[in-house]
């Protein structure tokens, strides 16, 4: 293959908000350029993760080369990365930013501007990009493109005019797209001829090769042969592999300056390499370390438990495992007196959180039991410091405490105006408070303080559904701030359930206390004995329920075909009983510590 | 060597459906009330017979050398043949599995009607059945008409009486209890009637709805509600009060018998013993072969088309096929020994399995023990408790 050179390399990003259509441009994009054969292709052919395909969002940001033949005739490189669009993963969105020199900023036509559209908008600019606007799903009967194109000038402050109308469902304007690219997005900037420097910009594992680094050649090259050192963490290691993504992974001798690649060098402790490190040559190496990332700071904390003890050893494996790929959540060993063994999780948010458990099972195989997501409080004890605290269980007597003070965000809310008065039903239902307030047009984008613990459960969710959808969100940590917090706990017969404790507003104590008691009941099945569910503040028992003692089981008749029926029945059963875990000697299902996640549902 | 054979015969023919039925049946146009049998139906009948006489011909090789210890017509309504058609079936079968010392037990499932009236001596005469069991489920009018039942109870006492006046001796009632809008004084009151009646057996079964049923479907979108558990448990323990009473033993979960009276051909699903079923939608117990150490389940087909298009063709039409392991077979042996009165043999286990069930089960069973759902009636032998027997899936569910 003939070399293109750097001039003719264009690394770019598609970047949005959830659900405007990135992935469906990118398929558009590979198709276009023959990346894809028609035999290849399906809906989001980026999104290959199972749970990408089954939730229909993008997780992880995805790196494919394309080749482009231009309207000066040449043929161009092209570098794409795929990225999610949900705010619990914008981490993703900046790491591939690193790797670009321009971005496509999508933007729905039907939907306009939403909080991801500006946040990651913002994240390009700061990072140098070229932003090229693109309003996607113009056939919708329901788009506006010019609207959309003149809020683009007007809140993003990109000329109207530059704004690329597109169809990815029909392939309109896909060309033009890729004309743009090349046009106005700069070809990489880097020195060929100084000492080789490579941002790790993700890694992962793979079981047959070990640790594989995408890399982003910033300066010099990478060949087969060289060895290569870890300029923060300091591992030396011989290259085995380079290769591209066009799609497939494709083996080459090299990468040189500007190029995307995945770099394989025997390295199989997961530990050993750091996402944002700068890769460098052991011989002649570079003195400057590229910039990394931020340390992404986990906001949501829960604790994961294998069910089946045994497996604890299993779990620890694959968080290590997970780690490498997802460097965005932390995790330490918590011990719990009814779950037994685990860790105690950091995620950037709940759909993080809850994709991060579902890897685990899916991809380890694991069965795991999830506490209630919470956040990081800060106690004020009437002696000594102040610390934080990252589970309810960390928080001492009340009566040893002066003040508990909680994370609070400012949340950017983006939302059509008829829905606004949802909106700030629920904020306020939420503890929160309101900074700001515009209206561009018919959408109005407003700013409220709020306790990050109220957020994190699901205020997602009860916002699309309040605003059909249309409602958007991104927010930002501000501070703590003392609140009037306080402990809850249950008990089943007597026995405080540790997994379940919550950390909650004074006057949500009651009415949480007796929801989870309700909840509880629905799911801790009848069992020999009666078993009493208290909801408590300190010594104080705030709401009870019963469930009542088990009776009878069905006794149906057992001839012939009845019986594997019933054997497979009672297989079913005794399975089910394995995913329980033993408070005291009331045995409790998974689902009821999941109904406890759900808590303010209804 | 246990080398005995059980054969069930399904006939799935029904004068109706009813509503809550989840067995291989379908409606048809029986022979009217002066027992005049449409032509139709005479020759569904025929090729019916026919046709379980063709599965008995290909199948009676991997019982063979078995003698016959029962045959039971199960239904559906086997009542609705005719006795000459019955005993074509009870011949070859005899035939195939010449019955030992034993007189076999040959059991017909009756349901109430002028028609199964009138046929009652043909049925012992000529079709040589020795049992029958009548499917009563109630003596209470309301109750039937509710379930969709096509009798009424003075028909049930009246074929109770004609078959008591036909010779049989060996009577079995089914009731069902914990029924829609049952109360106590309702079950008491068939309670009463039956222990007046006196049949050497009863089965007592809890109405189920059964998801592919009319009722079942009434209960999933809410129209029916299930019966309150604590009345339905409080009948479970009103029933067993009342027929051992009367003395009668529940020697089976379900099933109460007069000593002595105990099904022979229902047993032997409990004891694990091979049973070839005939006919659409049978299911068999073989016994074990090469490679099967355990035997295996089978069931036919639940269509008719499709059953008889195979044993026409001279083909047995499988349906499903369940090779048992050893797992499976411990599972069993342990869960349908605990539903029976004389409960789990533990030397008989080891001996079979090379195992005592303590080595398994060990934790389990101490645990019920202490808990009380589980007893030892002798050395070596478990038993459910009271407790246990209201609570049975409880503790088989630790045995699988
Ligand atoms: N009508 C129409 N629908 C589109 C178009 N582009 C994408 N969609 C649909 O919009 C939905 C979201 O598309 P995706 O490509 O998964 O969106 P995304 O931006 O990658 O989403 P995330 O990665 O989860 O942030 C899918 O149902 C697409 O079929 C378009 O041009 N027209
Ligand atoms: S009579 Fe018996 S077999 Fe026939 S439909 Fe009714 S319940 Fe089913
Ligand atoms: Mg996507």
């Amino acid at each position: 293959m003939s070399r293109i050179p750097t001039e003719r390399i264009r690394n770019f990003c598609i970047v949005a908000h959830i659900d405007h259509g990135k992935s469906t441009i990118a398929d558009r994009l590979l198709e276009a350029t023959g990346a894809l054969s028609e035999r290849d292709q399906q809906d989001q052919f980026l999104d290959n993760m199972e749970l990408e395909r089954e939730r229909g969002i993008t997780i992880k940001a995805q790196t494919v080369r394309l080749n482009f033949r231009a309207a000066d005739g040449e043929k161009y490189l092209l570098n794409l990365i795929d990225t999610p669009g949900h705010v619990d993963f914008s981490y993703e969105v900046s790491r591939a930013l690193s790797a670009c020199e321009g971005a496509l900023l999508v933007v729905d036509a039907a939907q306009g501007i939403e909080a991801q559209t500006l946040a990651n908008a913002y994240l390009a600019v700061d990072a140098n990009l070229e932003l090229i606007p693109v309003v996607n799903k113009i056939d919708l009967p329901s788009a506006d493109a010019d609207a959309v194109a003149q809020e683009i000038e007007d809140v993003v402050g990109l000329d109207a005019a530059d704004v690329l109308p597109v169809s990815a469902k029909q392939g309109t304007g896909i060309e033009a797209l890729l004309q743009a690219v090349v046009d106005r997005v700069p070809p990489p900037m880097g020195d060929s001829e100084a000492p080789t420097r490579a941002l790790i910009f993700d890694s992962w594992f793979d079981p047959y090769v070990g640790v594989i680094m995408l890399v982003r050649v910033v300066d010099g090259k990478l060949s087969r042969r060289d060895s290569i050192k870890l300029m923060i963490e300091g591992g030396e290691h011989a290259i085995t592999q380079l290769s591209v993504i066009d799609p497939s992974p494709r083996k080459v001798e090299e990468l040189r300056v500007g190029e995307v690649g995945m770099v394989v060098a025997g390295i199989k402790t997961l530990s050993d390499v750091r996402i944002g490190d700068t890769i460098t040559l052991r011989d002649n190496a570079a003195t400057e370390v590229l910039e990394g990332f931020q340390e992404v700071k986990s906001m949501v904390f829960a604790g994961l438990y294998p069910v089946e003890a045994e497996d604890y050893e299993d779990l620890k494996a694959a968080l290590e495992k997970l780690r490498l790929n997802d460097a965005s959540f932390d995790y330490e060993p918590e011990t719990s007196a009814a779950l037994g063994f685990g860790f105690r999780c950091g995620f950037l948010g709940f759909l993080h959180g809850e994709i991060i458990q579902e890897r685990l099972e899916r991809e380890y195989g694991l069965n795991l039991i999830t506490t209630a997501p919470t956040v990081r409080y800060r106690v004020v004890p009437k002696d000594g410091e102040s610390f934080e605290i990252e589970s309810p269980a960390s928080l001492p007597e009340a009566s040893d405490i002066s003040r508990i003070e909680e994370p609070v965000i400012h949340a950017n809310i983006h939302v059509p105006s008829n829905y606004l008065g949802a909106v700030i039903a629920l904020c306020q239902d939420r503890r929160g408070s309101q900074k700001d307030m515009q209206v561009h047009g018919s959408r109005v984008q407003v700013r409220y303080e709020l306790p990050l613990g109220e957020v994190v459960t699901d205020f997602h969710d009860k916002l699309k559904s309040a605003t059909r959808g249309y409602g958007s969100f991104d927010y930002e940590l501000v501070g703590f701030i003392p609140a009037d917090l306080v402990k809850l706990d249950v008990l089943v017969n007597g026995d405080p359930v540790d997994a379940l404790s919550l950390i909650v507003h004074k006057d949500a104590a009651q009415s949480r206390g007796s929801e989870l008691a309700r909840k509880l009941k629905e799911f801790i099945p009848r069992q020999q004995f009666p078993v009493a569910i208290q909801a408590a503040v300190g010594s104080r028992v705030i709401a009870r329920t019963t469930v009542r003692a088990l009776r009878k089981n069905v006794l149906a008749k057992c001839y012939g075909g009845d019986i594997s029926r019933k054997r497979k029945l009672l297989e079913k059963q005794k399975a089910g009983k394995k995913r329980m875990k033993m408070v005291g000697s009331v045995e409790i299902p998974q689902e009821a510590f999941l109904a406890a996640l759900k808590l303010g549902d209804e | 060597m246990e080398s005995s054979l059980g054969v069930y015969v399904h006939i799935p023919f029904c004068a109706r459906v009813c509503p809550y039925c989840d067995f291989a049946v379908e409606a048809v146009e029986a022979p009217g009330r002066r027992g005049a049998a449409s032509g139709d139906w005479r020759e569904t009948e025929d090729r019916y017979i026919e046709g379980l006489l063709a599965e008995l011909a290909l199948r009676a090789a991997t019982f063979s050398g078995r003698s016959l210890s029962s045959i039971y017509f199960g239904g559906g309504t086997p009542s609705l043949l005719r006795p000459e058609s019955l005993a074509r079936i009870r011949e070859a079968v005899m035939a195939a599995f010449p019955p030992g010392p034993a007189r076999p037990e040959i059991t017909l499932e009756v349901n109430p009607s002028t028609l199964e009236r009138e046929r009652l001596p043909g049925f012992r005469a000529e079709a040589g059945i020795n049992r029958l069991s009548v499917g009563v489920q109630s003596f209470d009018d309301s109750l039937l008409k509710a379930l969709g039942r096509a009798h009424g109870a003075d028909e049930s006492r009246r074929t109770l009486e004609a078959a008591r006046r036909a010779g049989f001796d060996d009577l079995s009632v089914d009731l069902l209890f914990a029924a829609l809008h049952q109360t106590p004084e309702m079950l008491e009151a068939d309670l009463d009637e039956a222990v007046a009646f006196g049949p050497e057996h009863i089965s007592s079964y809890e109405l189920v709805f059964e998801a592919r049923t009319p009722f079942g479907r009434a209960l999933a979108d809410g129209r029916f509600s299930p019966y309150p558990e604590e009345g339905s448990a409080s009948m479970v323990e009103r029933i067993e009060e009342r027929l051992v009473n009367a003395g009668y033993r529940r020697y089976e979960l379900t099933n109460y018998a007069r000593p002595g009276h105990e099904a022979v051909h229902n047993r032997r699903y409990w004891q694990r013993l091979p049973v070839l079923g005939l006919g659409v939608g049978a299911h068999s117990t073989d016994p074990s072969g090469p490679g099967r150490a355990y035997g295996a389940r089978h069931g036919n087909p639940r269509a008719r088309g499709a059953w008889l298009a195979g044993v026409e063709a001279g083909v047995w039409p499988i349906g499903e096929e369940e090779p048992l392991s050893r797992e499976d077979a411990m599972a069993e042996a342990c869960f349908l020994a605990l539903r029976c009165a004389e409960g789990l043999d533990e030397a008989g286990f080891a001996e079979e399995f090379g195992v005592a069930p303590r080595e398994p089960f060990g934790p389990a069973i101490d645990r019920f023990l202490g808990e009380g759902l589980l007893e030892e009636s002798g050395p070596g032998r478990l038993i459910l408790s009271r407790r246990g027997r209201m609570l049975a899936d409880t503790v088989c569910a630790e045995f699988v």
